[in-house]
Order: structure tokens, then C-alpha cells, then sequence
């Protein structure tokens, strides 16, 4: 029996597609058996992220209204193995789907994959509802801004009303640079204010944008600060014990090194 | 109140009157047809009156209840639920001097009400809202927006473990914070109104600091 958690926000722009298109591949790393499921009706994005548009026969709306079995909508991705999607439907909105019909989709997916990672859209309409129903874990994804935080506060407090309780926090585009100075709130601050149970921190990560738009989850690349960050929340996922990753801003020498063309790390 | 004591009964003007205190359906049950039974010599063949007062139950349990008792009497009973709004213990007791208690951390987007005071054991997050009639007591950081006194009392205060409210009302006067200005330790303070401005001060003694 597999695990539905759900991968929210509130606040759009915070990197919940990202999140989910990482962690999957991350988990699929690992061996396990993973399907996400795009509940982004109308706005689809995570085929995109995967690189897999160009392979979509059926969608979601299509399974649940019975125009296909669920087996027919399920990707492959290119590149892992166990690694399946299910798009969203673009052409319809998040009202042709209901709440029972993804729990019921998500009970049987459960049967198959080890874990069924929902990545749900911003706000908090239909779409979030639809997206939470048949979640047994949430993971709240939100970056160190006044406004991300209280949208988040507000998921945390919307995911409790429907019974799924401690949701884990992933804080994404965390610059120590800028913490450092004291322009951005730290990650204790975020923690003080939503009183939730960490799970990962993620550096701002340039190389993030690149591999979206190729369509290559960041997990996979060893180089880079944020693959590292989300292979550290996948092992955390898996039960595993890993110490949450300590952010140094690059100091003087190392920018001397830079400007001389050394490398840093 | 042990669980054993759910109910009490008490005489009255021809019948008894069930003072139903909180607890399980099934308790309710037991008890009821347990206390009635020795008591129903004081019910005549004419019936008489069984007042039930306190918690409410809801008509599918009422029907089983009607139905233990017609049979532990007679048919002729006459039985009467007297509403929670003027049930034994609104009586005793008014609203408005009852506290209702949140425990936990409220979220933005979350309200709370209370006909009485109201106290938050936990953290109140900006967005969130407490309203209240008495007085509010927050038991941890106060982020969001609070009325007290919310029936016009001036009175009434706001008293937090740690004061950075988005706003604070208190009866028909509207305060916020100074911009800019962020309470960074931890300080127990409480909000009151004084010659029509809301004040905050610290509550603990020199002592105790």
C-alpha cells in the first residue's frame, strides 16, 4: 500500500511543480514506484517540467470520467524507470473533476505505486480541494517571503480542517546571501510563525530555471546546490535521517576564487 | 464530574426533572432508565412529567430515550426537553461570563467568536481573528487581529504572551502597531482603554521580571 501525499502552497510562483517533478524523479532514483498526478486542470505544467508534453494521449478528466483506464493514462517518464505521470486536461477547468472522483483515483493508484505525488494548484478553490482529498501527507512548499508564508499559514490551517495533519514544510529559494544582510526572513522566522514540522530547505538555484525549461528534473545533477537539497527531502520521504543542509554564503575568498576562475567548491 | 454521574435527577411540581451533564449518548441512556427505575413510585397511573435539562439530545436518541422510559412508566408520560437557552445551566451560569478556549495555533483565515472571554492557548497568526464579548487572552505570540468587548464594553482588554497584533479593537476604538516597530522579545503585555485610547503595557510585576 502506497502513500498519496500532496505538494501545496497557496501562493502561486513558489515552486510547486518544480517540487513535485523533483521529488518524483528523486524517489524513482531510489527504486521506488512513483505516479504523479498534474491536478493543475486547465493550466497544466508538469508534463512540461518532465519533458513529456509531446507524449499525451489521455489526461486526467479522461480517467476519471471513464473515457480511458487509468493504465492508458499513465506516462512513462523517458529517463527513469517506475517514474509514471498523468497529465491535467488543458482545454477543461478545475470543476470537471470532483473531490470523490481523485479519492477515488488516488485508492487506486495507492494499490500499485509506492507513492502518488499530487501537485496541486494555487489557491484555494475547487482545485485545492480536489487535490487534498485523497492525500494522507501534505507537503507545503513556500519561499522566504511575508506574502508566501501567510498564504501557506492558511493552506496549513485549510489541510487541518480536512484532516491531514502535520504537514511538512519545504522553504524554497532560500538566498543566504541575502539573509546574511538581514533581508530576507531566516528560516527559523518561517518556522516560528507556522509552527510546522521541517522537511527540507532549498537554495535559489539558477540552475533550476535551465533544467525546467529543458525538461530535466534538477534531482538527478550531482553539481548542483538544489539537486542536493531535493535528494536530501526524497531521503527524508524514504524514513531516512538526513541533517538539514547548512546554507553558507559564499565568503571572500571563495568570491576571489570566482573572480580569478577557480572553482569554489 | 466522574462518569458515573452523567445525570441527576431532582423533584419537582408532578415529576422529575433529568439534569443531563455531558457525556456519551449510551451513558445518558443507561442512567436515565437506571435513576428513573427506582423512582417510579412517584409516578402515578395518570403519568406525570419527566423534564429533560442540560446538554442537548438529538431526536433520534430522543425517540429511544421516550421509548425506555413510556416503558418504564406508563404511556401517559408526559415528557418535555427544555431548550439549551434556557436549560439548568445557562441558568446558573450566563454566557457572558463564560471563556471559551482555543488550544492550538490559529491560522490565517481561521476566526474564533465567543459570547464570553476567550482564550488562545497557542499562537495567533496574521490573518486570523478573534472576536469576543469579555476579554482575550492569548497564551502565546499575538500576530493577527483581535476585538474585545466587541458588545461595546470598554472594559474589556486584550492580554498577550507576546503583543505584535496586526490591530487591536476593543469596544468601538480601533488600534494598530506604529509602523516599523517590531516587538522582538518576549514580553507579556495587555491592552486596555484609557480615557478613550487604547493602551499597552506590561502586566507583570518588577518582581517577577
Amino acid at each position: 500500500m502506497g502513500e498519496v501525499i500532496v505538494i501545496t502552497s497557496g501562493k502561486g510562483g513558489v515552486g510547486k511543480t518544480t517540487t513535485t517533478a523533483n521529488i518524483g524523479a528523486g524517489l524513482a532514483l531510489k527504486n521506488k514506484s512513483v505516479v504523479m498526478i498534474d491536478a493543475d486542470i486547465g493550466l497544466r505544467n508538469l508534463d512540461v517540467v518532465m519533458g513529456l508534453e509531446n507524449r499525451i494521449v489521455y489526461d486526467l478528466v479522461d480517467v476519471v470520467e471513464g473515457r480511458c483506464r487509468t493504465k492508458q493514462a499513465l506516462i512513462k517518464d523517458k529517463r527513469y524507470d517506475g517514474l509514471c505521470i498523468i497529465p491535467a486536461a488543458q482545454t477543461r477547468d478545475k470543476n470537471a473533476v470532483t473531490p470523490e472522483q481523485m479519492k477515488k483515483l488516488t485508492e487506486e493508484l495507492k494499490e500499485e505505486f509506492d507513492y502518488v505525488l499530487i501537485d496541486c494548484p494555487a489557491g484555494i478553490e475547487q482545485g485545492f480541494k480536489n487535490a487534498v482529498a485523497g492525500a494522507d501527507k501534505a507537503l507545503v512548499v513556500t519561499t522566504p517571503e511575508v506574502s508566501a508564508v501567510r498564504d501557506a499559514d492558511r493552506i496549513i490551517g485549510l489541510l487541518e480542517a480536512n484532516e491531514i495533519k502535520d504537514p511538512q514544510l519545504i522553504i524554497n529559494r532560500i538566498r543566504p546571501q541575502m539573509i546574511k544582510k538581514g533581508d530576507m526572513m531566516n528560516v527559523d522566522d518561517i518556522i516560528d510563525i507556522l509552527a510546522v514540522g521541517l522537511i527540507g530547505i532549498v537554495p535559489d538555484d539558477e540552475n533550476i530555471i535551465i533544467t525546467t525549461n529543458r525538461g530535466e528534473p534538477a534531482v538527478a545533477d550531482e553539481r548542483s546546490k538544489a539537486g542536493q537539497a531535493y535528494r536530501n527531502i526524497t531521503a527524508r520521504i524514504t524514513g531516512e535521517k538526513v541533517p538539514i543542509m547548512e546554507l553558507e554564503a559564499p565568503g571572500f575568498l571563495s568570491k576571489v576564487k570566482k573572480f580569478f576562475g577557480v572553482k569554489a567548491d | 464530574m466522574s462518569t458515573n454521574e452523567i445525570i441527576r435527577l431532582k423533584g419537582i411540581k408532578d415529576g422529575v426533572m433529568v439534569i443531563v451533564g455531558e457525556g456519551e449518548f449510551d451513558d445518558i441512556l443507561t442512567q436515565t432508565t437506571e435513576k428513573i427505575g427506582e423512582v417510579t413510585d412517584f409516578f402515578t397511573e395518570d403519568g406525570g412529567k419527566v423534564v429533560f435539562s442540560g446538554a442537548n439530545i438529538d431526536s433520534v436518541n430522543k425517540i429511544k430515550l421516550e421509548q425506555e422510559i413510556c416503558s418504564l412508566l406508563s404511556d401517559k408520560v408526559e415528557i418535555i426537553y427544555e431548550e439549551s437557552e434556557d436549560s439548568y445551566y445557562e441558568k446558573m451560569i450566563p454566557p457572558a461570563e463564560r471563556s471559551k478556549f482555543h488550544y492550538g495555533t490559529l491560522r490565517s483565515g481561521q476566526t474564533i467568536k465567543s459570547l464570553g472571554n476567550l482564550v488562545v492557548v497557542g499562537d495567533v497568526n496574521p490573518g486570523a481573528e478573534l472576536i469576543a464579548v469579555g476579554n482575550i487572552v492569548v497564551m502565546g505570540v499575538l500576530r493577527g487581529t483581535v476585538h474585545a468587548g466587541c458588545d461595546g464594553d470598554r472594559e474589556a482588554t486584550v492580554s498577550a504572551a507576546r503583543m505584535s497584533p496586526t490591530q487591536i479593537r476593543i469596544a468601538d476604538i480601533i488600534t494598530r502597531p506604529p509602523d516599523g516597530e517590531v516587538a522582538t522579545e518576549w514580553l507579556p503585555e495587555i491592552a486596555y482603554i484609557h480615557e478613550g485610547n487604547i493602551y499597552i503595557d506590561g502586566y507583570l510585576s518588577k518582581k517577577i521580571q
